[in-house]
Order: C-alpha cells, then sequence, then structure tokens
C-alpha cells in the first residue's frame, strides 16, 4: 500500500487550455479519496495524471516519496478500473485477470491460485472461462475490479466505473467497492461525477471545479462546513439554496429588482454585513418555527414533489427560489403563501464576490 | 439488425430486387455468363471452339496441361511468387500503418499517405513501364545510382536471380497503399481503452500490440490475406508490360502463359488453364476464410 502526493501539479493543452491547476493534496496510505466534480472539471485528467498515462506538465507526484512524474505507466505499479471496462476483448475472463500476472513471471500455479480467490471474492468464478461479449455490464466491471485486484498494486484508480451501469447496479457495486476497500485497505483514488457515489464513499473527498480543487476533505465537513458556494452548490440532493440577500438599516432582504422580501428576525452576525449569499440546506428550512431565535421568510409556493417519505417544494422568492425538504406529505397548492422558518446556526454565508465561506 | 429479404415486409422485399437488379444482371452478363463460357470451351477443340458447334473433347485439353512442363513451371512458379508477395505485402503493409498510427511519426502524415497511396490510383501501365524503364541495363535509373555510388549492378527483370524481386517490388509499389488504407480503417476502429489497460498491467510496447492490437486487427488481415491472394494468383498487367514471361519463363505465371496460347489460337488449352486457375482461386480464398471463421469462433 502506498501514499499517493500530489504537489502543484498542472496539465496544460497545446500551451494554453489548462485542464488541471495547480492542484495539490495528498492520498495517505490506506485511504480512499474520490475526486468528484461536474463534466470538463479536469478529474479524469488528474487520475490519468496518477497513471501515468497523460504526461505531467507542471508539479510533483509522488509515491510512497519516489518522484514518479516521468515513470511510464507500466512501471508504476498501480491498477486501474476504466469506465468502458476495457477488457481485453479476445481474452477469457480468466486471461484478462492473469494478463498482469504472466507478463511479470509468476507461476502458473500461483496465477491459477491467485485468479481463483479473486474471482471468489468477485463472485464471478463461473465466468472465469466466457470471453467480455458474453457478460452483462454489472458482470463485466466485476471482472475490470478482479483484473486490478488480482495484482495487488500499490494504488487503485478507478475512472467512472459505476456510470454506464443501471441505478439498482451502481448501488450494488457502490456497496460492494466500499466493502473491498475495507476488506483489502488499499490506496484508493476514485473519480465521479456522482456527489452521492462520493459522499457514500470517499474517506476524503475533493471537489473540484475548471480544473481546480475547491475543497480537499472529509464528506462530513465537505457537506456542512462547504468552503465555497461551488461545493455547495454541488453537493446534496437537492443542493443548498443559495440566496442573495443584503442588510441594510436593521433590515435582511433577499436580492429582487422589483420588491425585496424581507427575512425576519436576522441574526446580529447577519446584519453585520451588507452583502452576502445565504445558503441553507433544503432540510434546514421548516414549516414550522422551531424556535424563538429562528429566522424566517414568507414565499409562494412554485411546486410540489412527493418523494415518498418526505416531500420537496419548490418556493419562489420573487426572482429567487428554494427548495424545502419536509418530512411527510404537504398538501399546499401551487400559488399558496408559505412562511419558512430556519434555525440561524445552520445557515451558511458566502463572499458575494468570491463565493468563499465567510467565518462566522 | 438483421437485413436479409425475408426479414422485411413485402413491399420492401420489392424495393431490395429493385435495388439489387441492375447490379445483379451487369454480374451476371459480364461477370458469371463468361466463365461459363470459359469453362465451357476448356472442353472443345481449339479449332472448333469459336464454331457454333464446337467438338467436344471432354478432359483432354486438361490432360494436355498435366503434360506439359511448361505449364507445370508456369503453376510452380505462380505458386511461389504469390506465397512471398502475400506475405511481404501484408506484412509491409501492416508495418507501415503502424508506423502511420505511432507516434513515430511526428507530423506529415498526409505525406505519407499520399505517398503510398498515390501509386494505387496511377494507371498500372504507366507505373510498370516507368519501374522497366528504371530496371533498363544500359540506361536505367537504378544501375546509374548504383553505378554512382560504385556498387555492383542490380540484374533487374534481366537476370534469372533477380526478375521475381523485381517484379516484386514495382506491384509492392503499385499495390501496397490499398492494403495499407485497410489497415489503417481497422487501427482506426480499434478500441483504444484495452491499450490503455495494457500498459496499466505493465505491458511494453510490443506486448501491448501483441496482446491487444494484433488481435484487433484480424478483420483487416483476412480481408487483405485473402484480396492479395487472388490479386497475386491472376498476376498480369506487370508480366505483360515487363517481362513478358521472361526471362527463360520465370515469370510466365499462368494468366499470362494462358494469354499467350489464347493469342495463339489455342483455345481450349488456354480456357482450361484459365479455369484450373479460377478453381485454385475460389479454393485458396475459400480455405483461408474457413481458417478465419474457426480460429474467431
Amino acid at each position: 500500500m502506498a501514499q499517493v502526493e500530489l504537489v502543484g501539479v498542472s496539465k496544460t493543452y497545446d500551451g494554453n487550455t489548462q485542464a488541471v491547476r495547480d492542484v495539490s493534496l495528498k492520498v495517505s496510505e490506506g485511504e480512499l479519496v474520490v475526486f468528484v466534480g461536474p463534466s470538463g472539471c479536469g478529474k479524469s485528467t488528474l487520475l490519468r495524471m496518477v497513471a501515468g498515462l497523460e504526461s505531467i506538465s507542471d508539479g510533483q507526484l509522488v509515491i510512497d516519496g519516489q518522484l514518479v512524474n516521468d515513470v511510464p505507466a507500466r512501471e508504476r505499479d498501480i491498477a486501474m478500473v476504466f469506465q468502458d471496462y476495457a477488457l481485453y476483448p479476445h481474452k477469457t475472463v480468466e486471461e484478462n485477470m492473469a494478463f498482469a500476472l504472466r507478463l511479470r513471471r509468476i507461476s502458473n500455479k500461483e496465477i491459477k491460485e491467485k485468479v481463483q480467490q479473486t474471482a471468489e471474492l468477485l463472485k464471478i468464478e463461473h465466468l472465469l472461462q466466457r470471453k467480455p461479449a458474453a457478460l452483462s455490464g454489472g458482470q463485466r466491471q466485476r471482472v475490470a475490479i478482479g483484473r486490478a485486484i488480482v495484482r495487488q498494486p500499490r494504488v487503485f484508480l478507478f475512472d467512472e466505473p459505476l456510470s454506464n451501469l443501471d441505478a439498482q447496479m451502481r448501488t450494488e457495486m457502490r456497496g460492494e467497492i466500499k466493502r473491498l476497500h475495507q476488506r483489502l485497505g488499499a490506496t484508493m483514488i476514485y473519480v465521479t461525477h456522482d456527489q452521492v457515489e462520493a459522499m457514500t464513499l470517499a474517506d476524503k473527498m475533493a471537489v473540484l471545479d475548471q480544473g481546480r480543487v475547491i475543497q480537499f476533505d472529509v464528506p462530513h465537513k465537505i457537506y456542512h462546513e462547504p468552503s465555497h458556494q461551488f461545493v455547495a452548490s454541488f453537493t446534496g440532493s437537492p443542493p443548498m439554496n443559495l440566496l442573495r440577500v443584503v442588510s441594510s438599516d436593521g433590515r435582511l432582504m433577499i436580492v429582487d429588482s422589483e420588491a425585496p422580501i424581507e427575512i425576519s428576525n436576522p441574526s446580529a452576525q447577519m446584519l453585520a454585513i451588507h452583502s452576502f449569499v445565504l445558503g441553507i440546506r433544503p432540510e434546514q428550512l421548516s414549516l414550522q418555527s422551531q424556535g424563538s431565535n429562528d429566522i424566517s421568510v414568507v414565499g409562494i409556493v412554485l411546486l410540489t414533489e412527493l418523494l415518498g417519505s418526505e416531500t420537496l417544494i419548490r418556493v419562489v422568492l420573487g426572482e429567487q427560489s428554494a427548495i424545502c425538504r419536509v418530512h411527510g406529505e404537504f398538501f399546499g397548492k401551487p400559488g399558496d403563501k408559505l412562511t419558512l422558518h430556519c434555525d440561524p446556526q445552520s445557515v451558511h454565508v458566502f463572499d458575494v464576490n468570491t463565493g468563499m465561506r465567510s467565518v462566522q | 439488425m438483421n437485413m436479409r429479404p425475408s426479414a422485411l415486409d413485402k413491399p420492401s422485399i420489392g424495393i431490395f430486387w429493385l435495388f439489387i437488379a441492375p447490379f445483379a444482371l451487369l454480374t451476371m452478363v459480364f461477370g458469371v455468363w463468361p466463365i461459363v463460357l470459359a469453362i465451357q470451351t476448356s472442353f472443345t477443340a481449339s479449332s472448333t471452339a469459336l464454331q457454333a458447334n464446337p467438338q467436344w473433347v471432354g478432359w483432354a485439353n486438361y490432360i494436355n496441361l498435366a503434360q506439359d512442363p511448361v505449364f507445370i513451371k508456369s503453376l510452380a512458379s505462380t505458386l511461389i511468387y504469390t506465397g512471398i508477395a502475400v506475405v511481404s505485402t501484408v506484412v509491409l503493409a501492416l508495418l507501415y500503418a503502424l508506423l502511420m498510427n505511432s507516434n513515430f511519426i511526428l507530423g506529415g502524415h498526409w505525406f505519407f499517405k499520399m505517398a503510398i497511396f498515390l501509386p494505387v490510383v496511377t494507371p498500372d501501365i504507366a507505373g510498370y513501364v516507368v519501374w522497366r524503364w528504371i530496371y533498363d541495363q544500359s540506361f536505367g535509373a537504378l544501375n546509374t545510382f548504383l553505378e554512382l555510388l560504385g556498387l555492383p549492378l542490380f540484374g533487374g527483370i534481366a537476370s534469372v536471380s533477380t526478375v521475381l524481386t523485381s517484379v516484386l517490388i514495382a506491384e509492392l509499389w503499385h499495390h501496397l497503399g490499398f492494403y495499407v488504407v485497410i489497415f489503417l480503417a481497422n487501427l482506426a476502429l480499434c478500441d483504444k481503452g484495452p491499450v490503455e489497460a495494457a500498459e496499466m498491467d505493465g505491458a511494453n510496447r510490443w506486448q501491448v500490440f501483441w496482446h491487444v492490437v494484433f488481435p484487433q486487427l484480424k478483420p483487416a488481415l483476412v480481408v487483405n490475406f485473402v484480396y492479395a491472394l487472388i490479386q497475386y494468383l491472376k498476376t498480369f498487367t506487370v508480366v505483360a508490360v515487363m517481362t513478358k514471361g521472361g526471362p527463360s519463363e520465370n515469370t510466365n505465371f499462368v494468366s499470362y502463359y494462358a494469354y499467350t496460347l489464347f493469342d495463339q489460337g489455342r483455345y481450349g488449352e488456354a480456357t482450361a488453364m484459365a479455369s484450373v486457375l479460377f478453381a485454385m482461386v475460389m479454393v485458396l480464398s475459400w480455405l483461408a476464410l474457413k481458417a478465419q471463421g474457426s480460429r474467431r469462433s
């Protein structure tokens, strides 16, 4: 098992397009780190640089204290699970899994044992003699994972491994990968655009946007203390409500070109800042007041979505809007007036210009 | 998607035949019918072959062939030449395509593609006339150049020992581009994912090629192999233009020998020879395709 360290890593294409900018982070031994972000944020490029499939334009990649910028992929002893599986189409499952071991001239007996053990671990023993074309998506992904595991590499890389699977299979495989990580205790880097996958799997997650790491922290902190409004808007389903507000003369108003809406009972800290972005998680908004300190605002119901055990209510606040998540069913109709309450302790304040979290 | 006519509804079948008919008709009239006539002629006496009621001689023409030492030599040289030419064509085309596809060539891919493909669209007779001049013993460019460098001269198409090589070089120049294009098309369709997976698995360049790329090139290999086989078994133009079957009948390949007999009015033997060649092409191509089919399953 290994430790992976990125120091100021950048990737520049054609001299000017920057896909990855100045990324520094450390993946400790046995840790599962998830790179998450919208498509085009550079997360896959970053992973491919760790793999050795992309060159590093600037910065240093250090694995176990050794600078590996110029070490070719085949000598890095890193295994990768690809989004489209990338199995060898003309080889059987067994040959696919054995390939890396054969290249290392390990004895046939040992190869057979290792492949068998791994196949049992992944419950694919019955598929060993099949070719990839005869497997379902989920089975191919298991084989791809098996091919990585059987090598016992220093680091595992996963490049959106579940995005070609259907929703049910995705949930199942997600659990499986988590169990594998706990069982193997291996160093893993996992790339996904799905924040739920990231939150559930990660020991630590790096949220990327436009080639930069915006926040690198444990999922709990990412969710509850987002360092930037981008992180806040990317995590949670639905994501955090972000409302532009201004304070003046002891009043806090939601910005609107025609009729600003007043937020009742603002805290002294909020009033101390003139203009900011107010972040509130949908589940922190409630329809009943929870205490005398609660801030509240009146909006108009736009639509409701019943999810089963809970309901999402989209509320219009002038030109802006917010989503409120409530338990059970909600019987209001579109057009109804609705007062939303929130504990001032659970709100987030972001700088209106930089998007950075303001210390509260 | 199943495109057999049986899978289509009735109006679609009508349209299917409408599109097929003109080409089917052309194939029958200009392809199948002459072959049938040629085979028929091969069982007649040459002197009466062109008459309305030819004299049937059974297998006599074929028996004559089997006893003709020139034909036996012609058949042997055709097979030897075909064997060498097919292997060198497929191997060289593959190497050229791989080079074009690799990062060894940094730029100017268009130039290399044009350089290899231009001869394919050049009229073959013109090309072979130029090659004949290049090989010419008195004023040829090749020997002039060798002489300048003080190197031993090349016999070219005048010498028994070099004529097959010389003809092969001219043919490779003319045909190679076609085979390269087929390989390049297949390479472009190759899945890059497994190549990267193999790199991650620790494979070097050669291992990546052998274990991942090469197996994916089977379709192009089969097409090129069968096509080259057919083409070289039928080798004619290069001989007609450059060597006229010589020297010492070394390039008197079956199709050229049949042509010379035909020219002498020996229609029965000529068509018998052509029929033998036709049967060989059919059988060898079928065997090659079958071998591929069984390997795939």
